[in-house]
């Protein structure tokens, strides 16, 4: 549902995979976005309307996209997609960060478009700040390249699992990542990945810049 | 008893005046700076922000609320505005609003709506009556929801 450039590109994708594509859009005039290569079939309509929907074979849908450019739409089609025709595999685009969070907790996996924009903006712009490597879909959760203050060298790994809230993904060696057992120990020179909560990462990242402290 | 009105159009504000009329305490939330008529529901709480975003509903303090009425015009805010009030603020009875009667059938407990009300519908039922008098009928119907 929505067939502006992400959902033109997302059918157009789908397509080529070999999958069925059937596409919603309010306005008729967005389906020249396709191209004249495109087979499937084009809806015009409203993406959580019932009727428009079953035009659409949502009966028969493994999957359903919601990706217009209103968070509303987006949230109505994909629940009703996923609530009254038992479309298991759904998820939706959504903008406004706090309303993400809130929807994957109710079990709608979505794409937080504005969180993911601005990190990928903030790594470019400022390079020297902590890398974010990764990050689920709400934001939440970040996987994040840190130093260590050279007190940390020669300590069991785990002692960052134990001092921070933080969880250790991997760490980068002489240029190798290997993943810590629990005889793994710190040397000079290791980059740690760490598993954390976007809020937390500033406090996790004093921690180890600083000398251990000794709980 | 504190009352949390999405949609200061004329609904809106019609039953803000009502409510304020019963010595209710009224909040009227609206995203548009064109609707905040201060003078018009005097007496009223008015708060410029977009019920369907969480930062606004924190700044309402929607958990303090015994009500939330969605009064907009648009269905969808209607239907958001009730789960974000029903899931994440508790608010024990959320009546809300339906514009068009296609939609009606998702202003359930499934959105967290206990109470749907659609003009439509109540103008049709109310022309029904007109040529039919003495005959019941229906003006809408109070959902019955599961208490959790």
């Amino acid at each position: 549902m929505g067939c502006g450039r992400v959902g033109s590109t997302l059918a157009v994708d789908l397509e080529k995979a070999g999958h069925t594509v059937a596409v919603i859009d309010q306005n008729r005039e967005a389906f020249r976005r396709l191209g004249a290569d495109f087979n499937g079939r084009t809806i015009a309509g409203v993406g959580f309307d019932r009727d428009t929907l079953l035009e659409a074979g949502i009966e028969k849908a493994d999957a359903f996209a919601a990706v217009s450019n209103g968070d509303n739409s987006n949230i109505l089609a994909a629940r009703v997609a996923r609530e009254n025709f038992g479309v298991k595999n759904v998820v939706a685009r959504i903008y406004d960060p706090g309303r993400a969070e809130i929807y994957q907790r109710l079990g709608i996996p979505t794409v937080a478009t504005v969180l993911w924009t601005t990190d990928q903006i903030m790594r470019r712009l400022t390079p020297d700040g902590t890398k974010s490597e990764w990050r689920d879909a709400t934001g939440t959760v970040v996987l994040v390249e840190v130093s260590l203050h050279k007190s940390w060298y020669g300590e069991a790994f785990s002692l960052i699992e134990k001092n921070t809230s933080a969880r250790v993904a991997f760490i980068t060696r002489l240029g190798e990542a290997l993943l810590p057992d629990e005889h793994t120990v710190l040397q000079e020179g290791d980059l740690v990945h760490l598993l954390i909560e976007e809020k937390k990462v500033s406090a996790v990242e004093k921690t180890l810049a600083a000398a251990i402290e000794v709980n | 008893m504190r009352v949390a009105i999405a949609g200061a159009g004329n609904v809106g504000r019609a039953i803000a005046r009502e409510l304020l009329g019963n010595g209710h305490q009224v909040l009227l939330i609206d995203k548009d700076p064109k609707a905040l008529k201060l003078d018009s529901v005097p007496n009223a709480e008015w708060l410029l922000a977009d019920a369907c975003e969480i930062a606004s509903l924190d700044q309402a303090k929607l958990d303090g609320c015994q009500v939330l009425v969605a009064a907009t015009g648009d269905d969808k805010v209607n239907l958001v505005a009730s789960l974000l009030g029903k899931t994440e603020y508790g608010v024990p009875r959320v009546v809300a609003r339906v514009n068009h009667p296609k939609n009606e059938w998702m202003f359930d407990s499934s959105w967290g709506v206990d109470v749907s009300v659609s003009t439509p519908q109540i103008i049709s039922a109310l022309v029904e009556e007109a040529v039919s008098i003495g005959d019941v009928v229906r003006l809408f119907s109070f959902r019955k929801v599961k208490q959790t």
